[in-house]
């Protein structure tokens, strides 16, 4: 293989994620050149604008797979301590409404008006022109951008734990497949997952509610 | 992309480099991000590549501003999925996107060394420094824009959780010699030799980097392997000899 068939094969995977992207409204060429960046540095910009698709199956970013671990578990000595069927469906499509949300703050953040720091430079540029009261609007926006990153945050950190909750599921199911019953560990395991999951919505529930921050900007805008 | 964006992030890279990785480390880094990291490694990399070749002037500036980024960033492409492999070898785990974002952040700021270093190739030209002192000089600027670097991206390492941190580093270090080395020394010249009769975008292989450098040492100190150096009035015998394979060394009648 010589240097130019080598460059015609890289352009042709360049142009099929250029056209992938533009295709699936991840990239246009007036957003900065997205398509025009994937074209040329796949092997460095691909990750960021295509694999960004597989995430709202919720399998994407953690691999997360709650039902078929619970039903590969329903296999071994452990059925008797796992949650039924109905059960595993709900705290299943709970797991990946949850992934879901993480994908869409995710695309979200990555919209140019969501950019925290884009919002801090405009603050400092207003505040530069002394124009105070559009920079305290834009420091609220700030502040609501912080509270859905807070929110990604504390969301991915709970779908963590409760992926590595059912590796060790995984694991646990295996070895009383091999060695016998299901001790008090693999009740507390279960236990701990199906609360896990189910306390997912709580997560939303702790961060300060959007209405009160609403109105202490409204107050803040109003005092200015 | 708002400019602001792109210069604030940049921004971030040069002052607060502490926060910029914990960014990246946490997944708050996106594609903006990446996005701003390509663009800086490739005004960057122009700007200096444009400053070296304005020894030779004309078309050469523009050859050497295109080459300098794309050798940045052909290492880059090559050293992410090895710098992920070698993570995944040793810690069972990797982030492609964080690899890639760590790998574009040490070179993005790598670059922006160099453009703050093009002052003193500059200088070096104003003073007509010889050739081989002026690639020395150049070398010597990659090697600072190349610490700068590392310093980014030992930075980034530590943040990981994980272990066998040094072994990842010495394993990303050794492909960053390697293939950095090779690429840049496959798209050379970027300063071109004053005897060179034409400018032209890549040259024909002649031995190896290695090779390359300790010529470049021994002709620095005045120590000349060849009988004889073709002058630009030699254009028509040396444009089919340009075509051919040459080896250092090799006396020019």
């Amino acid at each position: 293989m010589n240097l130019a068939t080598l460059i015609i094969l890289y352009a042709c995977v360049g142009t099929g994620c250029a056209v992938v992207a533009l295709v699936r409204g991840r990239a246009s060429w007036s957003s900065g050149g997205d398509a025009g960046l994937l074209l040329l540095f796949w092997p460095l910009y691909g990750p960021f604008v295509i694999v960004r698709d597989r995430e709202p199956d919720g399998r994407g970013a953690g691999d997360l797979q709650l039902a078929e671990t619970l039903r590969l578990a329903r296999r071994t000595p452990l059925a008797e301590i796992l949650p039924d069927e109905a059960a595993i469906v709900r705290l299943s499509a709970r797991v990946i409404e949850v992934s879901q949300n993480v994908s869409e703050i995710d695309r979200l953040l990555n919209d140019k008006a969501m950019s925290e720091l884009a919002a801090e430079e405009r603050q400092r540029e207003l505040e530069a022109a002394g124009n105070a009261r559009a920079a305290h609007i834009v420091s609220l926006r700030r502040e609501q951008i912080a509270r859905l990153r807070a929110l990604r945050g504390r969301l991915l950190h709970e779908l963590n734990e409760i992926n590595e909750l059912l590796a060790q599921l995984r694991v646990q199911a295996e070895l009383i497949r091999l060695s016998g019953a299901p001790g008090h560990d693999s009740r507390e395991l279960v236990s701990e997952i199906v609360f896990r999951v189910e306390g997912l919505s709580a997560v939303t529930d702790v961060l300060p509610d959007p209405s009160v921050s609403e109105e202490r900007g409204g107050r803040g805008i109003d005092g200015l | 992309m708002p400019q602001s964006s792109v210069l604030t992030i940049s921004d971030e890279l040069l002052r607060n480099r502490g926060a910029f990785v914990a960014r990246i480390e946490s997944g708050e880094a996106t594609a903006l991000t990446a996005k701003t990291l390509l663009i800086t490694i490739l005004l960057s990399g122009a700007i200096f590549g444009g400053v070296v070749g304005a020894n030779r002037g004309g078309l050469q500036i523009l050859y050497a501003a295109i080459k300098i980024p794309f050798v940045v960033l052909i290492t880059a492409a090559l050293v992410t999925p090895v710098f992920s492999t070698v993570r995944i070898a040793i810690d069972g785990k990797t982030d492609l996107r964080r690899d890639t974002l760590l790998i574009l952040a040490s070179l993005a700021l790598g670059s922006l060394v160099l453009v703050a270093l093009s002052p003193v190739v500059l200088l070096c030209m104003k003073l007509e420094m010889s050739y081989h002192n002026l690639a020395l000089v150049t070398v010597f600027c990659c090697a600072i824009g190349g610490l700068a670097g590392v310093g980014v991206f030992l930075r980034g390492l530590k943040a990981r959780e994980g272990t066998g941190k040094g072994w990842v580093f010495v394993a990303v270090a050794a492909a960053f010699l390697v293939v950095g080395a090779q690429a840049s020394w496959t798209l050379r010249p970027y300063l071109l030799r004053p005897r060179t009769p034409d400018v032209v975008f890549v040259r024909a292989l002649e031995g190896s980097f290695i090779e390359s450098v300790e010529t470049s040492l021994n002709s620095a100190r005045g120590r000349y392997t060849r009988d004889y150096a073709p002058l630009p009035a030699d254009v028509g015998p040396l444009r089919t000899r340009l075509s051919e394979p040459q080896t250092l060394g090799e006396a020019r009648p």
